[in-house]
């Protein structure tokens, strides 16, 4: 008797032991960004890569269990600072965001005043956030002058004098920057001032007599999907033939699918080549069609791209150690090409010009 | 060895296990029937909800497939045919119609913020996905550029070649499902498109906005994928760790899948009433037949410690404790039994004690030492032994090496003799003081409490010896008297020529006769006579000669020896002595011994003879080979022996004879030769036989003995 119950307690000591060993440690990520309405294109997309990377491990890294939040900021200032707050209030040290980079400004303001946190974004590229130690990353490459330099030569050699830039004010942080430093690395490589910089909040009929009264020779916009297809559609419409260029922020399918047969022709600079040929990035892609039914835009790719450097990180090392860890490191193999980053956490990457030739992204090879 | 159990123990575990057991058994089996009656309650309510909704779904597709007819009649009649149609149908929130080539060419949208006529939509999944076999497109949930909000779209081709495109909301399906909740509430029903992302969830309407495919998740993998429709199963939901459980149908036109679930932990736990409630029964029940085992184990121990008692006076042999009654009528009667029991076995033990006494004063009075021995160690010994080998007590003689008893001469023959019982034998024995005394011993094995002993029983012989050695010095005595006989018979005839030769030549001299020739003649024969004379000497003295080896020999020397002995004597009373068998035989022992016995058997022969007068006094001596001995046989006519005392010839101090003439020590010292020095036998018959064509009677004594084994 006396045995029998001193096995049974031995048991159930195990037992308890063992759902002791087997409870994993958790490690919680989040991410803030834009999930719905217009600005959801490039959220979405970011949160598919982030899913399928952390899916390929199992959302298991180094015994420890991963758990992924997901929040909407809506675009919107104040839900931004509720969700980081919150975030900080739960001990989450690794927040990936935002989508845009008004959003990340805000999220990098909270976020910077805990050392032992650690934020990295696939899509915030303002020039803003470069040069400065603080606990934001990215795996997309700033706004600044030398960033445009393929672009913008390449613009010139097409002898484009005249830009028109339209840009995005509720995204100003991202927008304004690129426009301001695409007409920097375009002055400095030979070109004039943009003709004007007009918001996209402009009313189509006031924006087609207005570029029809300057008629530039290049209209340079830095608006998301929607909000190009919509103005491209509108010109072409209005008969503006002129050359469009455009940021890499509506370089996705859904401006491909909204803007029709008027996508035809417009330019693109962007760090990201759909069309790469390499193993690593057809099996990303396959993966990602396999999942989700679509081909991956550049933001799902850097969403994979951002968590695998996460999961490499944390393989390394602990949670609160990430900045430490990955300025040590500085270099990770990305899907296309190796990713360096500065000593500030931002990249350098080779930028790629693209026109749309019959509804798809084409390398320019001039 | 088996490791013996406590009876307590057992029957109390049993007891206690099987009310458990049972218990547990019975709770469990209440618990599961609870479970799945629970289950198929759930199950029943999801079916008839889902079917509803599915009925619901259809009857919104056939109300928009109905719509799209109309609208291809009646668009080119009616140019408020579109604003008609969305503003006074709840689900179409913007209709577009595309030329062949996807450009806008008409639409209504009540909040339009993007689209213009002229816009190409031409790369429009709603536009792509109609060809010239494909007349209709349901298209996925897409993020409409019309009022940046989510939508999915009917297109259909018209008759005209135009697409026809209705973006569509499920507001009324939406406003349906809501109602569906469960306990928790909440809400019942999902409903995803083709490619699993959501189309109305209300407990997570983010998912619905952010497009989420779920087509990954375990609704998929466990559900959607592996079982068919109305099939239910457990599955995690998309969001949360957590278990669902439920089912799903599948719209075929659109491909849609509606989930019904509810929350697995939701249903077990309205089962946890039910559940508790078992569980405490059970416990109760368990305690209760614990208490009701506990009790009974009691008195069913009590009256097992009584019978232990009982059992255990009885056992440690103290039957005077009163016997206690039980609960158990069984119990009672068993400790009866073995109060009678008690009570027989008290008077068996008092006539066993009696018994043993009785035993311990036989063995005790003995003239035989008794030795108890195992595998050679003393065990026990009997107050004669105490004495007979000077020891202070049994004590010191217990534990002791039986061979340490034994004196050096004898050790081998008993260390031999140990492992095997024994006829009588004798023994040299050592005292405690290192003194050597002469015994007859034999020992026998017996098995005690299974074990086997040897019991060594040993009789002092040492009187006995002396007594022998005694009669043997007067049977020698009578012997060198009638030897002294002997040689006056045999010396008689020598002494009479020497005389002869001697007187005769005096004679002749006296006379001047005495020739040379005469006188070498008689000094021949005296001097023949005198040695002759000396011969006889060196017999007789050979003969008293003690032997003080054993030695090989041969049985006709020993025979001549006897002849040259006493073969006179038998002369001069005209007895024939006839040796029928010439073939020798070497024999191993003392010579001289044997031929004493047989001079003692023949001089018995020769009395018998002389006393009875016969007619024919004839003595008989054959030598007969058996097996691996000889048999000597020496027979008389002398009557024989009377059959009254045929038995006891061989007995010391024994005679028939008149005082003088017997000492009655000659055939027992014989027999003695024989048997103990010889290790030979010795028999005597009464035989009747034909000698001179007359029949004879006569006694016949046969002796075999060994033959020595390098008898040639």
């Amino acid at each position: 008797m006396k045995k029998i119950l001193i096995i049974l307690f031995v048991l159930i000591f195990l037992i308890l032991f063992a759902v002791k060993l087997n409870k994993k440690e958790e490690v919680k990520i989040g991410f803030v960004g834009a999930l719905t309405e217009k600005y959801s294109v490039l959220g979405n997309a970011m949160r598919n890569g982030i899913l399928l990377a952390f899916e390929e491990n199992k959302y298991i890294v180094n015994d420890k269990k991963i758990e992924l939040l997901f929040k909407d900021d809506k675009n919107d200032k104040e839900l931004n600072k509720l969700i980081i707050n919150n975030y900080i209030n739960q001990d989450i040290k690794i927040v990936i965001g935002n989508v845009t980079s008004s959003m990340s400004k805000i999220s990098m303001s909270i976020i910077n005043k805990h050392e032992d946190m650690f934020m990295i974004s696939a899509a915030s590229a303002s020039n803003e956030f470069t040069g400065i130690d603080d606990q934001f990353f990215r795996v997309h490459v700033a706004n600044n002058a030398q960033r445009f330099d393929s672009f913008t030569k390449y613009i010139l050699k097409q002898d484009f004098k005249k830009v028109y830039g339209i840009f995005d004010p509720q995204n100003k942080t991202y927008t304004k920057d690129y426009i301001d430093n695409f007409e920097k690395s375009f002055i400095s490589n030979g070109g004039g001032n943009f003709i004007k910089k007009t918001p996209s909040s402009l009313d189509l009929d006031s924006l087609v007599l207005d570029i029809k009264s300057v008629k530039p020779d290049l209209i340079l916009f830095c608006v998301n999907s929607i909000d190009a297809a919509r103005i491209v559609q509108y010109l072409r419409i209005n008969k503006i033939n002129t050359q469009l260029a455009s940021s890499e922020w509506a370089m996705t399918n859904t401006f491909l699918e909204n803007s029709g047969r008027h996508s035809e022709n417009i330019i693109f600079n962007i760090d990201y080549n759909q069309n790469a040929k390499n193993k690593k990035f057809l099996d990303f892609v396959q993966n990602y069609k396999d999942k989700y039914n679509d081909n991956p835009s550049m933001f799902a790719s850097k969403g994979y791209e951002l968590s695998k450097i996460i999961i490499q990180l944390l393989e390394e090392g602990k949670e609160t150690e990430l900045k430490k860890n990955l300025l040590e490191k500085r270099e990770f193999e990305g899907l296309q090409d190796t990713i360096v980053f500065d000593e500030y956490g931002d990249v350098i990457r080779n930028f790629i010009n693209f026109r749309v030739k019959n509804g798809e992204f084409v390398i320019i090879n001039e | 060895m088996n490791k013996t159990k406590s009876l307590k123990k057992e029957i109390l575990s049993i007891l206690i296990y099987f009310s458990i057991f049972i218990s547990s058994i019975v709770g469990i089996i209440s618990m599961v029937n609870f479970y799945y009656s629970k289950l198929s309650n759930v199950e029943h309510n999801q079916k008839q909800i889902l079917k509803q909704v599915e009925s619901e779904v259809n009857k919104f597709l056939k109300n928009i497939y109905n719509i799209s007819d109309y609208l291809q009649s009646n668009y080119s009649k009616d140019s408020n045919l579109l604003r008609n149609i969305v503003d006074t149908n709840n689900n179409i929130t913007s209709i577009l119609i595309l030329n062949k080539d996807g450009i806008i060419k008409d639409y209504y949208a009540p909040t339009n913020k993007n689209i213009y006529k002229n816009f190409d939509y031409s790369k429009k999944d709603y536009f792509k996905n109609i060809t010239n076999e494909v007349n209709f497109y349901w298209s996925n949930v897409f993020l409409s550029s019309l009022d940046n909000a989510l939508s999915f779209s009917y297109s259909f081709k018209a008759n005209n070649g135009n697409i026809i495109v209705m973006m569509l909301k499920l507001n009324e399906i939406s406003n349906f499902i809501s109602n569906f909740r469960n306990q928790d509430s909440t809400h019942m029903i999902r409903i995803l498109d083709k490619n699993g992302v959501m189309l109305l969830n209300h407990d997570k309407p983010n998912l619905v906005l952010q497009r989420t495919s779920i087509k990954n998740s375990d609704v998929y993998v466990s559900l959607i994928n592996k079982l068919e429709p109305y099939s239910f199963t457990k599955f995690k939901a998309f969001t949360l760790s957590k278990y669902q459980y439920g089912t799903y149908t599948n719209i075929a036109n659109t491909s849609w899948k509606i989930v019904v679930r509810e929350h697995y932990d939701m249903i077990l736990s309205s089962l946890n009433g039910i559940i508790y409630g078992t569980i405490i029964s059970v416990l109760l029940f368990i305690f209760i037949s614990i208490l009701i085992s506990l009790k009974i184990s009691k008195r069913l121990f009590k009256s097992l410690d009584n019978l232990k008692e009982t059992t255990g006076n009885i056992a440690n042999g103290n039957y005077d404790v009163e016997v206690k009654e039980t609960y158990y009528r069984e119990f009672n009667q068993l400790l009866r039994s073995f109060n009678k029991m008690k009570i027989e076995i008290d008077k068996r033990e008092d006539a066993l004690e009696e018994s043993v006494e009785s035993f311990k004063s036989l063995v005790n009075v003995t003239m035989e030492a008794i030795v108890i021995h195992k595998d050679g160690i003393c065990t026990d010994v009997n107050d004669i032994a105490v004495r007979l080998f000077a020891y202070d007590s049994k004590e010191d003689m217990i534990g002791k090496n039986y061979l340490d008893f034994v004196s050096t001469n004898s050790k081998k023959l008993v260390e031999q003799n140990l492992k095997i019982d024994t006829e009588p034998y004798e023994i040299e024995f050592l005292r405690k003081d290192g003194t050597i005394f002469m015994s007859l011993g034999q020992g026998r094995f017996i098995e005690l409490s299974g074990d086997r002993y040897k019991v060594s029983t040993i009789i002092d012989i040492t009187e006995v010896k002396e007594k022998d050695k005694l009669l043997f010095q007067q049977s020698k005595m009578a012997s060198m008297g009638e030897m002294i006989g002997n040689i006056a018979h045999q010396w008689r005839q020598p002494l009479s020529a020497i005389s002869s030769s001697a007187s005769g030549m005096k004679l002749q001299k006296e006379y001047g006769f005495l020739r040379d020739e005469e006188f070498f003649d008689s000094i021949d024969s005296i001097v023949n006579s005198t040695q002759y004379l000396s011969k006889t000497i060196d017999d007789f003295r050979n003969f008293f000669k003690i032997d003080k080896e054993m030695k090989s020999f041969s049985l006709l020397n020993v025979i001549d020896n006897i002849l040259s002995l006493v073969g006179s004597t038998y002369q001069s009373h005209r007895i024939d002595i006839i040796i029928n068998n010439e073939k020798d035989f070497k024999i191993f022992g003392y010579e001289n011994e044997l031929i004493q016995a047989l001079i003692n058997i023949l001089n018995n022969a020769k009395d018998a003879l002389i006393l009875n007068n016969s007619e024919e006094k004839v003595i008989f001596i054959d030598l007969e080979k058996v097996n691996n001995s000889v048999r000597i046989i020496i027979k008389d006519s002398g009557g024989g022996i009377s059959e009254e005392i045929l038995p006891s010839i061989f007995e010391p101090y024994f005679t028939t004879k008149y005082n003088h003439q017997g000492t009655g020590i000659g055939l027992y010292m014989t027999h003695q030769i024989i048997v103990l020095h010889m290790k030979g036998k010795i028999y005597v018959e009464n035989v009747s036989f034909k000698y001179n064509e007359k029949i004879v009677n006569g006694a016949q004594f046969s002796v075999d003995l060994k033959i020595s084994e390098d008898n040639t």
